[in-house]
């Protein structure tokens, strides 16, 4: 027999359910033809291609910041061993602002800041 | 390897003792799915990421603008950030042996590490291959009220969905402890891994959507985490409705449930772990302990 | 818990203070600003982007409009007016590309293209009815909720006058702070005496790289300079026999760079840009400190 109303509570958790389980919501699986797997195979074989060589470059360069991060310090140690003593000081405590923010797709109305006040702290 | 059956009264090696094997077992050790060896499914020995095999799903669906800042802003600042001269790697505390001759050493776990009760890491300075990176996002919700009426995690389950884009696990009681209802197999939560595109879109509608307008949010209290880079915090129902996919749908859904969130890194230590997350837009609040 | 270098060096600093007498030590500040829109998208990626997203969209489950839209509200019937179902399999219609499925009103073999009820009034009509509405509107504009979002340009005015000295320009993209002081541009550089001599306090000792960056910024370029200095680390040295610069980075975040005497002039210029302006040589040697993006 089949049960033709439930009341408002159960009907809501029965729809909860179905809008969370895969049952009758799934499309066909993909069914590439030959020619059209080839040309997905290319398309993502040129894309891995591309991303490898935007990874090696931006590895590259971080590398070469790297070595000259190492260089000044080096230098710095010969030269003004003062000076070195204060720049090698870890900065456990030390926080990015929060007001260094992520990019976002479109520009805000007002694209830049500029009615900045120095805080009392400093001077 | 053939054990010798001889029994000797005066002395005997451990290696020829009735009931021990010093080989390792091997089997079971690797875990294997009978259905892929057989002829009948063959989708299922296809990969994951290969558009053929059911389970494909496209990754690279829109630009992402998270991921894009961190690798072209932030991870050389964070290289500067973390540099140190002449640094090396400081060896964590490891389980120690039991010593070369002791008699009990034979399938015992290693000693534990001294003064400890946990082995800890070794951490190493940062250089470009280790710079410490976001890798994921876990979202651990435990339903009080579904240990009595187990439809209830459905509503659970969909909210989390809904915020995620990630159907969620169930999660199971694992014990009995019968002052709290908590029976051994039955539903108490759900969870959630994300990772990639649906990762970083959750971060950037917590970061820019959600938190500012937790009126009470201080920030992640500086004393969270689990020493090895993985920091922790909670969100109460009633700060979740500031979700925009909550929000304009709250006939939708009643009654909210909290949930804590951990984020997963690769820094090492709990203190880079927090630079990397302020970075990223979460703020954090030294703790005042209460002082009458 | 790391090794770190002070405990090592403090001891020697006031022994060996006096070997760097020879060499002028400067501070150079490279100021960026951070890109404040996402990177344009090449053709290429773009166009991958673009086939993921379709691949995606087909492979997603049907919209549960059930749940969003209860049966019998006028929400509901507004949705349905404008998503009318597919084609049904109708055994007596021929169908030379493939019978439909349809489950829960979506033919599941292909993607599913769904129309929202709107919740604003579209612009564009508004402005053709007249421009009184139009100017109406402006004035309503702000608070509005209901109103169309319209995102803004991402090409901005100072990018259309070719303003170098804006802030507001090349958005997409991280922009360096070079001045020009006696005809030549170069990133704003400060001699560590300069400053020591000014502080009498200090006298006796010396001033950290990135306190020297911070108060040589200050003292050409105003107060209101809201900046992040990423680390006491410099990251870069430029030598030459009796000097060493060390680069200090740092970002702005908010406030403009206002030159404080009438001989300094600024720009805020990209990577390649910088390479039309700074010497060759040294361009090439600090490149790799530049962002591409």
């Amino acid at each position: 027999m089949r049960i033709n109303s439930v009341n408002a509570s159960t009907q809501r958790v029965v729809n909860q359910l179905s809008a969370l389980s895969a049952s009758k919501k799934q499309p066909k699986l993909l069914n590439l033809c030959k020619e059209d797997l080839i040309k997905h195979k290319t398309i993502t074989n040129a894309w891995n291609v591309y991303q490898r060589k935007v990874n090696e470059k931006r590895h590259i360069q971080l590398n070469a910041q790297y070595k000259s991060i190492h260089e000044a310090m080096e230098d710095l140690k010969q030269t003004s061993p003062q000076l070195y003593a204060l720049a090698n000081k870890p900065e456990k405590k030390k926080k990015f602002p929060l007001d260094m923010r992520m990019p976002t797709d479109y520009p805000p109305t007002k694209p830049w800041v500029y009615n900045y006040e120095p805080s009392q702290k400093r001077k | 390897m053939s054990r010798l059956s001889i029994r000797s009264f005066s002395s005997s090696p451990i290696a020829s003792k009735v009931g021990y094997s010093t080989v390792q077992p091997v089997h079971h050790l690797i875990p294997i799915k009978k259905q892929t060896l057989g002829k009948r499914f063959p989708e299922l020995n296809i990969p994951k990421d290969d558009i053929r095999s059911p389970q494909y799903k496209p990754k690279d669906v829109y630009q992402d603008r998270v991921n894009e800042y961190y690798q072209n802003v932030l991870k050389s600042d964070l290289l500067l950030h973390y540099y140190e001269h002449d640094s090396e790697a400081v060896t964590g505390n490891k389980a120690r042996s039991w010593g070369e001759f002791s008699p009990y050493a034979v399938y015992r776990r290693d000693r534990k590490p001294k003064g400890l009760s946990r082995a800890t890491r070794d951490i190493k300075p940062v250089t470009p291959r280790n710079i410490p990176e976001l890798t994921g996002i876990s979202i651990n919700l435990y339903n009080k009220a579904a240990l009595e009426e187990s439809w209830i995690n459905i509503s659970a389950r969909l909210q989390l969905a809904q915020i995620t884009n990630v159907k969620p696990k169930v999660v199971y009681n694992k014990s009995n402890v019968l002052p709290w209802k908590v029976r051994q197999g039955k539903e108490c939560g759900c969870k959630v891994e994300l990772e990639g595109r649906d990762m970083t879109r959750f971060l950037s509608t917590l970061v820019e959507l959600v938190l500012p307008r937790i009126r009470t949010f201080k920030g992640i209290k500086d004393s969270s985490g689990d020493k090895s880079g993985n920091i922790t915090f909670g969100l109460s129902p009633e700060e979740i409705k500031f979700f925009p996919e909550i929000e304009n749908f709250q006939e939708l859904f009643p009654n909210l449930f909290g949930f804590h969130l951990t984020f997963k890194t690769n820094a090492g230590t709990d203190e880079r772990a927090r630079t990397l997350l302020t970075s990223l837009g979460l703020p954090f609040y030294k703790e005042v302990k209460n002082v009458q | 818990m790391w090794k770190s270098g002070l405990r090592k060096y403090s001891a020697a600093a006031s022994s060996t203070a006096s070997a760097g007498n020879s060499t002028s030590i400067s501070s150079t500040l490279l100021l960026t600003r951070n890109p404040v829109i996402t990177a344009d998208v090449s053709k290429f990626e773009a166009q991958y982007y673009k086939y993921q997203n379709e691949l995606w969209k087909r492979l997603m489950w049907t919209f549960p409009s059930w749940f969003y839209y209860r049966k019998g509200t006028i929400s509901e019937q507004a949705f349905r007016e404008l998503n009318p179902g597919p084609v049904f399999n109708n055994p007596n219609i021929e169908f030379p590309r493939g019978r439909p499925v349809v489950v829960h009103q979506r033919d599941r073999r292909f993607k599913q293209e769904l129309k929202l009820p709107k919740t604003y009034k579209e612009v564009s009509q508004e402005k053709k009815e007249g421009g009184e509405t139009a100017a109406e509107e402006e004035g309503a504009k702000e608070d509005n909720l209901s109103r169309q979002i319209v995102p803004n340009s991402r090409i901005t005015k100072a990018d259309e006058s070719k303003d170098l000295a804006s802030l507001e320009r090349q958005l997409s993209r991280t922009l360096y702070l070079i001045i020009q002081e006696n005809s030549k541009w170069t990133l704003p550089t400060f001699k560590e005496e300069q400053v020591a001599q000014g502080d009498d306090t200090k006298d006796s000792s010396v001033t950290p790289l990135h306190t020297l960056a911070e108060q040589g910024l200050y003292k050409i370029g105003g107060n209101s300079i809201n900046y992040f200095n990423v680390s006491n680390t410099p990251c870069h040295v430029h030598k030459s026999e009796s000097t060493r610069e060390y680069f200090i980075k740092s970002h702005i975040l908010s406030g403009r760079f206002v030159p404080q005497s009438e001989s300094i002039k600024f720009l805020w210029l990209t990577k390649e840009e910088l390479g039309e302006y700074l010497e060759k040589d040294y361009y090439k040697e600090i490149e790799h400190l530049l962002s591409d993006i």
